[in-house]
C-alpha cells in the first residue's frame, strides 16, 4: 500500500482560499473603466442614410441579431438577412454590416472564412456601383477582435459612410484612426444601450 | 503495472482523446440550439433563453475539456508506473500535456477552446488533489473530482462580472455575455453563474476531503488488523507453550504409578506367596488404571467421571509444590458434599493453577495463608480459594481471563485455560479481589449421592 503523505491541517484551506482571491482580483481588473477619451460624434448631426435598410451579419455571429432589434425598436423599416447576397438588394437603400466572426456558426452553418470574405466582397462592390450607403456596427469589443473580425473591419470600414463601435472594440484605436484618415464620421459608445441614438441618427 | 491493466489503460487513453477529439463535432446540433437560443434570447427579449444557453455551453465545454483532462491523467499515469516519479511531476506532465492537447484540438478542428478556464480548472484539480493527500493513481476519484470542479469554473466564462476579463472570450461565451449586457440580464447571468460556482467548487474540495480522509482510515484498519494478526500469532505461541506446560506435569505425574508398577514388579519377581502375588498383582492393576484414567483425562476433553469432592481436592492437594515455609495452605470440607461429574485430571489441573497463582501472588504479610473451602451452595459443589495477598487492580479484573493478559510478566494464558476447563465441565467461575485478598469461586454442578 501507498504511504499517506504526512497531513497539515490548514493545507486543505489555502486552496480555495487562493483560489477565491485570485477570482475576486480577476473581477476586479475585468470591471476597470476602460473607456477612451476619444473626440468623436455621439451622433451624425444630419441622416446620412435611407430606408429600406438591409441588415447582413459579416462574420455570422449573434451580434447583428441585437442590431436587428435596436433597428425594430427605432420602427427603421428593415430586411434582416445574416447571409444576405445579391438577390437580395431589391428596394434596399442602405446596408449595415454587423461584423463579428463567429467560429461556432462556421461549423453549424457549414460555410468557411473564405466564402464569407467572398459574399462580403460582393456584397461590398455590389453597393457601390448601386451607390447605398454602408454602416459598419462593431458591438463584439475586444473579445471578437480576431483577425477574421479585424479584416471585416477593414474591408468594410474603408467603404463604409458611418462607423458605429463600443469603445471597449477599438481599445487600440484602428477605428478611430482609420475614419480618420479617411474622413469617415465615427460613434464609440462605452455601453450597448448607447447605440441606439447613434444608429437613430443615420436616418432620422 | 501488469500488462492486462497496461493494455486497459491504452485502450482507455485510446477511447477518451478519440471521444474528445470527435466531440465538438458530433455535438453541433447541441451547439446549433445554444445558437439559437441566443438569439431567441435576443428576439423576445426573455432572459431565460440565455441562462438556458450558458448551461448547455457550460455542459458542452465541461464534457469537452474533462474527457481531454482525463486522457491525459491516464498517459501520466502510465509514464508514472514505468517511471516512479514523484506526484508533484505527475500533476505537472499532466497540466502541460492538457495545455498542448488542447491546443492541437482547437487548431485541428477549428473550434474556439477557452485557454485560460481550462489551464486555470486543471490546475486547481491538482492542487486540491495534491493539498487534500489524495492517492494520485486514483482513477474513479481524479475522473469525479475533475467533472465537478470542471463544471464549477465553466460557469465562469458566462458571469459578465468577468467579462473583457480572462474569462469568456471565445465566440459563444461573448455572444451569452453580449446578450445579456443588451437584456439588462448580467446581474441574473452573475447570479446564476455563482450559484453553480460556489457550491460545485466547495462540493470538490469536500469530496477531496473525504476521500484523504476515507484513505487514511483505509490505512489505520489496515494497520490494526496487522496487528491483531501478530497478536493472534503471540497468543497462538503462548498456548503451545501452555499445552507443552500441561504435557510436562502430566508426564511428570504418570512417574509415580509407574514407579509403583517398578516397585511392585521387583517384589513379585522375589515373592513366592501365591496370596501376596495376588495382592501385588492387584496393586499394579490399580497403577495401570490410574495412569489410563490419566491419560484418557488429559487426551479427551469430553471423558468424565462422576468423582467425590473430597477425592478430587485430594488429588489436585497431591500436586501442590509445598516448599515454602512461609506458606500456609488449609482446606475446610462441608459436610455432605455432592458428587461431581467432571474431567478429573484437568478440574484437577485448573483447580491447581488457582492455587499456583494464589501462591505466586505479590504479599505484604510474611506468611501466606492460602485458605480452600469446599462446600455445598444449593445443589451444587463450591470450591473456594482465598489468599491474604494484595489483590489484583480494580481495573485489572475486567481483563483477567483474556487470553494473554497478565501483570506478572507470565504468558498470561493460565486465567484463560482455568475459565475454560472450569465451562466445559458445565461449571462457573468468579473472582473477588480487594487489597486484603483475592478469592476465587468454582462452581460445578452437584449431583445426588445414591442412598442405599
Amino acid at each position: 500500500m501507498k504511504p499517506i503523505r504526512q497531513k497539515n491541517r490548514l493545507k486543505p484551506i489555502i486552496v480555495p482560499f487562493i483560489t477565491g482571491l485570485v477570482l475576486i482580483g480577476m473581477g476586479f481588473i475585468s470591471n476597470r473603466d476602460f473607456n477612451l477619451d476619444i473626440q468623436n460624434m455621439p451622433s451624425l448631426p444630419r441622416p446620412i442614410a435611407e430606408e429600406t435598410v438591409m441588415i447582413t451579419a459579416a462574420g455570422q455571429s449573434t451580434d447583428a441579431y441585437i442590431i436587428k432589434d435596436i433597428a425594430n425598436q427605432l420602427m427603421i423599416h428593415n430586411y434582416f438577412i445574416p447571409q444576405a447576397d445579391h438577390l437580395d438588394f431589391e428596394g434596399i437603400k442602405t446596408l449595415v454590416f454587423v461584423a463579428g466572426n463567429s467560429a461556432i456558426s462556421e461549423k453549424i452553418l457549414d460555410f468557411t472564412f473564405e466564402d464569407e470574405k467572398e459574399r462580403v466582397l460582393k456584397l461590398l462592390k455590389l453597393a457601390s456601383e448601386k451607390n447605398l450607403k454602408i454602416i459598419l456596427v462593431f458591438i463584439g469589443g475586444s473579445q471578437r477582435r480576431d483577425e477574421e473580425t479585424e479584416w471585416f473591419l477593414e474591408q468594410i470600414g474603408g467603404q463604409s459612410h458611418y462607423i458605429i463601435s463600443t469603445s471597449d472594440g477599438d481599445r487600440d484605436q484602428f477605428l478611430y484612426q482609420m475614419a480618420g484618415d479617411l474622413k469617415i464620421p465615427i460613434t464609440l459608445v462605452n455601453a450597448l444601450d448607447d447605440i441606439s441614438e447613434p444608429f437613430a441618427s443615420a436616418f432620422r | 503495472m501488469g500488462k492486462s491493466r497496461m493494455i486497459k489503460y491504452i485502450i482507455g487513453i485510446g477511447l477518451t482523446i478519440t471521444f474528445a477529439f470527435l466531440f465538438p463535432n458530433l455535438t453541433t446540433f447541441i451547439w446549433l440550439t445554444i445558437v439559437a437560443k441566443i438569439r431567441e434570447a435576443i428576439v423576445s427579449g426573455d432572459g431565460g433563453q440565455l441562462i438556458l444557453a450558458s448551461a448547455y455551453t457550460t455542459i458542452l465545454n465541461t464534457i469537452q475539456n474533462a474527457l481531454l483532462f482525463i486522457a491525459c491523467y491516464l498517459i501520466s499515469l502510465i509514464s508514472i508506473k514505468r517511471f516512479k516519479w514523484a506526484d508533484s511531476i505527475k500533476m505537472m506532465m499532466t497540466v502541460v500535456m492538457f495545455i498542448i492537447l488542447g491546443a492541437l484540438r482547437a487548431w485541428w478542428i477549428e473550434i474556439p477552446w477557452e485557454l485560460l478556464t481550462a489551464v486555470i480548472t486543471a490546475t486547481v484539480i491538482m492542487i486540491m488533489v495534491y493539498f487534500t493527500y489524495n492517492q494520485y493513481d486514483s482513477i474513479h476519484r481524479m475522473v469525479l473530482v475533475s467533472c465537478l470542479v470542471f463544471f464549477a469554473f465553466q460557469w465562469l466564462d458566462i458571469m459578465p462580472v468577468f467579462a473583457s476579463g480572462p474569462f469568456g472570450i471565445t465566440d459563444i461565451p461573448t455572444s451569452i455575455l453580449l446578450a445579456s449586457s443588451y437584456l439588462d440580464s448580467d446581474t441574473v447571468l452573475n447570479f446564476v453563474g455563482l450559484a453553480f460556482f460556489v457550491p460545485l467548487f466547495i462540493s470538490s474540495w469536500i469530496m477531496t476531503s473525504l476521500f484523504s480522509s476515507h484513505d487514511e482510515n483505509i490505512a489505520i484498519e489496515k494497520e490494526n488488523h496487522l496487528k491483531e494478526i501478530a497478536l493472534e500469532s503471540v497468543k497462538s505461541s503462548a498456548i503451545e507453550h501452555r499445552i507443552y506446560q500441561e504435557i510436562n506435569s502430566i508426564a511428570h505425574d504418570l512417574k509415580t504409578p509407574l514407579v509403583t508398577i517398578r516397585g511392585l514388579n521387583s517384589l513379585l519377581s522375589m515373592s513366592h506367596d501365591p496370596e501376596k502375588t495376588e495382592a501385588y498383582t492387584q496393586r499394579i492393576d490399580s497403577a495401570v488404571e490410574k495412569m489410563s484414567e490419566m491419560i484418557s483425562g488429559f487426551l479427551y476433553e469430553s471423558s468424565k467421571q462422576e468423582i467425590d469432592a473430597i477425592e478430587l481436592i485430594n488429588y489436585m492437594r497431591a500436586q501442590i509444590p509445598v516448599e515454602d515455609e512461609n506458606l500456609k495452605i488449609s482446606i475446610n470440607y462441608d459436610e455432605d458434599l455432592p458428587l461431581v461429574n467432571v474431567n478429573k485430571i484437568r478440574v484437577s489441573r485448573a483447580l491447581l493453577n488457582i492455587v499456583e497463582n494464589a501462591i505466586g501472588a505479590p504479599y505484604r504479610h510474611q506468611l501466606k495463608i492460602i485458605e480452600i473451602e469446599v462446600a455445598k451452595r444449593e445443589l451444587s459443589l463450591a470450591i473456594i480459594i482465598k489468599d491474604n495477598g494484595t489483590g489484583i487492580a480494580k481495573e485489572d479484573l475486567p481483563f483477567i481471563w483474556d487470553p494473554g493478559f497478565s501483570t506478572r510478566n507470565t504468558t498470561g494464558m493460565g486465567l484463560f485455560f482455568v475459565k475454560k476447563i472450569v465451562e466445559d465441565n458445565n461449571g462457573q467461575i468468579y473472582i473477588e479481589s480487594n487489597s486484603d485478598g483475592t478469592s476465587v469461586t468454582v462452581l460445578f454442578p452437584g449431583i445426588r449421592k445414591e442412598t442405599s
